[in-house]
């Protein structure tokens, strides 16, 4: 069972995963991360997979979707609903 | 007796005597996947409830090494196929999930359809467009280099929907897809590479692969992934192949019984092309062995498996027709076609420029997770 998570936690994972691969990741919450070719192919799958890790969930094909990935706002919003935080 | 076992058996009695003559013809027959079909090898990466036989990444990784020792044309079939399998399994619609069990079973053969003219390494260029259609969807676009695609039953494709990338499997009888074989290349001769064409070829939705937006990343990414560990691993069966052949070489007596081993500078070379054969392996089995664990880093360990290998190849097959002096010049012969092959290990699944800058990418995030390490909120 996934742990609850807040979005402020959700938040702080994404962007210490994301300041791996980016230079500054300050103020880029909604900033286009996939369709704005901020990372590369192997580093969304990458990302998916440490999401998965982080917060014991599993993306399904469904929520496969942009709106769900392609912001950190989408991201932390993905996760929240994924494990009934808010 | 293990499936490896089967494989190495049947590699040697039904393939070893016939791969000369069918590299020589520049094409495998059509039927050349239904023997390997009988050891399990098509449906390694699919699970057994769509008639699979699941095996792990490192035995999947160790049956293209035995094969490439045969025919690295041969094993990019492996490649291409296990990309594929891994892919409909993963992300196919359960009617196109259902159909898993022809290609690991039946011998027929999947391929994976990326490449266009002028979208090789930058696939972000990517032209072909599939299109919303009444029922499903409408492709448009022409594939190159397709391995396989030839003789292939189901295909791949890559293509730009309104809602971005995605992917699509499309049969070979679909209407509107035309096959054209390529023109044959100095090595993978045998492999059958064709051009796709798709004008308007219309299928339904249950062939979408994966959702729009993520066909290069989710679908794509992962697929090259397994890809370059097959190429890893095949690279690695080329290069024993051939430096068991420059040792055999520099064994042997000459006509006044000094032996090329006795030279020191040809010494280096072998010691040289050992380590690279040697190192590669290592890091391809750690490769496989980290994508099987799940492991954080396995991307990055198969980006680093692919390039050590790749050139470990091309090490190992210069230094074996070197070797070799004249005999190694024959256009036919074994030696001459390493070269050629390895040549190929360092260009398909990312060429080796492509995956020194993702590996780059890489090293430089493992470093800054481990040199920054706790989360920011403690910073």
């Amino acid at each position: 069972m996934p742990v609850r998570v807040t979005a402020d936690e959700a938040r702080s994972v994404v962007l210490d995963y994301l300041e791996r691969f980016l230079d500054d990741v300050e103020g880029i919450d909604d900033t286009p991360l996939i369709t704005g070719g901020l990372l590369d192919s192997l580093v969304v799958v990458q990302l998916i997979d440490h999401l998965q890790q982080s917060f014991d969930i599993a993306v399904a094909d469904e929520d496969l979707e942009l709106s769900n990935f392609d912001s950190v706002n989408a991201i932390v919003g993905l996760v929240a609903r994924k494990t009934g935080g808010s | 007796m293990t499936a490896t076992d089967r494989l190495r058996d049947l590699l040697q009695d039904k393939y070893a005597d016939r791969i000369a003559e069918w590299e020589r013809a520049g094409a495998f027959p059509d039927d050349v996947a239904s023997g390997l079909a009988d050891t399990g090898v098509l449906g390694a990466m699919v699970p057994a409830e769509h008639g699979g036989t699941a095996w792990s990444h490192r035995a999947y990784g160790e049956a293209n090494r035995l094969v490439a020792q045969h025919s690295c044309g041969l094993q990019s079939l492996l490649t291409v196929h296990g990309m594929v399998t891994s892919a409909l399994n993963r992300s196919g619609s359960v009617p196109m999930r259902a159909e898993l069990a022809e290609l690991a079973a039946a011998g027929t053969v999947a391929a994976f359809a990326l490449t266009e003219a002028a979208a090789g390494s930058d696939v972000r260029a990517l032209r072909a467009a599939a299109e919303p259609a009444p029922d499903g969807w409408r492709l448009t676009g022409t594939k190159r280099w397709v391995s396989f695609g030839q003789i292939a039953g189901l295909f791949l494709v890559f293509a730009n929907t309104p809602d971005g990338d995605a992917a699509f499997a499309v049969r070979r009888d679909d209407p509107g897809v035309r096959i054209t074989p390529e023109a044959v290349t100095a090595g993978f001769r045998a492999s059958r590479l064709a051009i796709l064409d798709l004008d308007g070829c219309e299928v339904g939705p249950e062939r979408l692969v994966g959702r729009p937006g993520f066909g290069l990343t989710q679908v794509g990414g992962r697929a090259l992934v397994l890809g370059r560990m097959c190429v890893a691993f095949g690279s690695v069966g080329l290069a024993e192949t051939a430096l068991n052949a420059a040792l055999a070489r520099l064994d042997q007596p000459g006509p006044t019984g000094r032996r090329l081993r006795d030279h020191q500078l040809l010494r280096g070379l072998v010691a040289d092309a050992v380590v690279a054969a040697r190192g590669a392996r290592l890091l391809a089995e750690s490769a496989a062995d980290a994508l099987d664990a799940r492991a954080e880093w396995a991307v990055s360990e198969t980006l680093a498996a692919k390039l050590a290998a790749s050139r470990a190849a091309t090490v190992a097959a210069g230094v074996s027709a070197q070797i070799h002096g004249a005999e190694g010049l024959v256009e036919d012969g074994p030696v001459h076609r390493r070269v050629c092959d390895a040549r190929v290990m360092e260009v398909i699944e990312g060429n080796t420029q492509l995956v020194q800058d993702l590996l780059a990418d890489q090293v430089l995030a493992r470093w800054r997770a481990e040199s920054r390490p706790g989360d920011r909120r403690s910073r």
